[in-house]
């Protein structure tokens, strides 16, 4: 089984250790990445973890882009453990969380010389929207990927493994941030994507309550 | 006949800029582009058509990082001024060792200038919907003169750029930071570093026909700013 829940500052060693993985993972995040800036995104609820067996074997760490917008940022997942939907699985947290704020969208920034996400990413919904040529040091281009959360493209939800189960929590702030993107939106003139959000924000509540009761259930041998 | 140069405080005072941006009108922006012209870095361009007095603005955003720079649409509507300015505008990021200028445009509330990004040779990057935190769409143009060339002047226009102490200390700095890095501090196919590049297109922008260029130690009377290199 797999959990998906947001780091505690426990799980900096652990999720420093995966980043920093000398055989492929380093060269991908852009180099060596230190402890301290692991700790203050953990501190501000940006990092999730996913936790096999009490152990972490990867993390997504995404950082808020206005009130409107949540940016990808670092996301590992231990060498051996690749390949097993992983990282969808931690995508489609932050989708979850997305919807409990009111984001209206995920975006994500991808280097052109990652063989990998431009894979994944077409998977979980997201589409190029913008090519940076040569944007970064080494004349390779930056690709700003875009995912829509309003409508809610569900579907995604379904890429999970059955294995996966989520321990989130609808916390006062995602409310904050929920109701201010309403009052946004409104004043845009864009009541359907008010009433898009509403939607969202019901099913994925739904969602989160229904699989913190699975893991609470299995963290106590089905007696809840 | 239309003037380009980088704006200096007495400009902004003497009017010849056009009043408040449009789409933007909360800006007391007079008061804003005297602080950002202060910084003491050539920061906002403008382009006077001497014979109706219309004028144009574009400025530069940010220059956080060494390789490139964003910069944004100040005032003006009339493409043609805009297009010299952009030109300005990427001569200027080649004086200072930066290989792409881009600019994130917010496609509402503004005048349909993006043709002004085509004739100046940017390049449309693509579209991002909801970009700003007003919920605006921007349609993002860059310039990358490796690729796209050095953008010639156009006939009836004439420029003066500044190449002062605060430019060549960026010029520098950035050549520094290039040299950490391996892949630009190569050789490329051709056995030529992108320091050569460089040195080659500064050169060619200090010899571009119509264009003059400011050698000042210091501007606008802001010596004392001024970083020796």
């Amino acid at each position: 089984m797999t959990l998906i829940r947001l780091a505690v500052e426990d799980d900096v060693g652990a999720i420093q250790k995966i980043a920093n993985e000398p055989r492929s993972t380093v060269s991908h995040l852009g180099g060596f990445v230190m402890m301290e800036p692991i700790k203050a995104v953990v501190k501000s609820g940006s990092m999730l973890v996913a936790v096999q067996s009490d152990s972490i074997v990867g993390f997504s760490e995404a950082l808020p882009f206005g009130k409107h917008g949540l940016k990808m940022s670092l996301v590992a997942v231990t060498p051996d453990l690749r390949r097993q939907k992983i990282c969808t699985s931690l995508y489609v947290g932050w989708g979850l969380i997305a919807s409990l704020q009111g984001r209206l969208y995920l975006q994500d920034h991808i280097i052109s010389n990652n063989p990998t996400m431009p894979m994944v990413l077409p998977t979980l919904g997201f589409s190029p929207a913008v090519v940076l040529r040569s944007k970064v040091k080494r004349h390779h281009d930056l690709t700003l990927w875009y995912k829509s959360m309003c409508p809610q493209t569900s579907g995604w939800v379904y890429r999970v493994p059955s294995t996966t189960e989520y321990h989130l929590e609808d916390l006062e702030r995602y409310h904050e941030n929920f109701s201010q993107m309403g009052q946004l939106l409104s004043s845009r003139g864009r009541s359907e994507d008010v009433r898009e959000s509403l939607i969202a924000l019901n099913s994925t509540r739904e969602y989160v309550r229904r699989c913190s009761l699975e893991y609470e259930r299995s963290r106590v041998g089905g007696s809840l | 006949m239309i003037s380009v140069s980088v704006l200096q405080k007495h400009s902004v005072d003497d009017k010849y800029v056009w009043g408040k941006r449009n789409g933007d009108s909360y800006v007391d922006w007079p008061k804003f582009a005297k602080a950002k012209i202060d910084s003491g870095l050539p920061s906002i361009i403008g382009a006077l058509d001497t014979e109706t007095g219309e004028s144009a603005a574009v400025g530069f955003h940010y220059r956080r990082t060494s390789h490139s720079t964003d910069i944004e649409w100040w005032g003006g509507d009339r493409v043609d001024l805009v297009a010299c300015i952009l030109r300005a505008m990427v001569w200027s990021a080649i004086l200072e060792g930066r290989k792409r200028v881009e600019c994130f445009h917010v496609t509402e509330g503004r005048p349909q200038i993006d043709e002004a990004f085509l004739d100046a040779g940017f390049k449309f990057e693509g579209t991002h919907k909801d970009y700003t935190a007003k919920l605006e769409d921007v349609n993002v143009y860059g310039h990358v003169w490796l690729q796209d060339g050095i953008p010639e002047p156009s006939s009836n226009s004439h420029t003066n750029l500044v190449y002062n102490d605060r430019v060549k200390f960026y010029h520098e700095k950035n050549l520094e930071l290039y040299k950490k890095d391996i892949d630009l501090h190569r050789e490329d196919k051709k056995g030529i570093t992108f320091a050569t590049h460089i040195a080659s297109a500064v050169g060619t922008v200090c010899n571009l026909p119509r264009v003059s260029i400011i050698r000042a130690p210091g501007w606008h009377g802001n010596e004392k700013k001024s970083v020796s290199v």
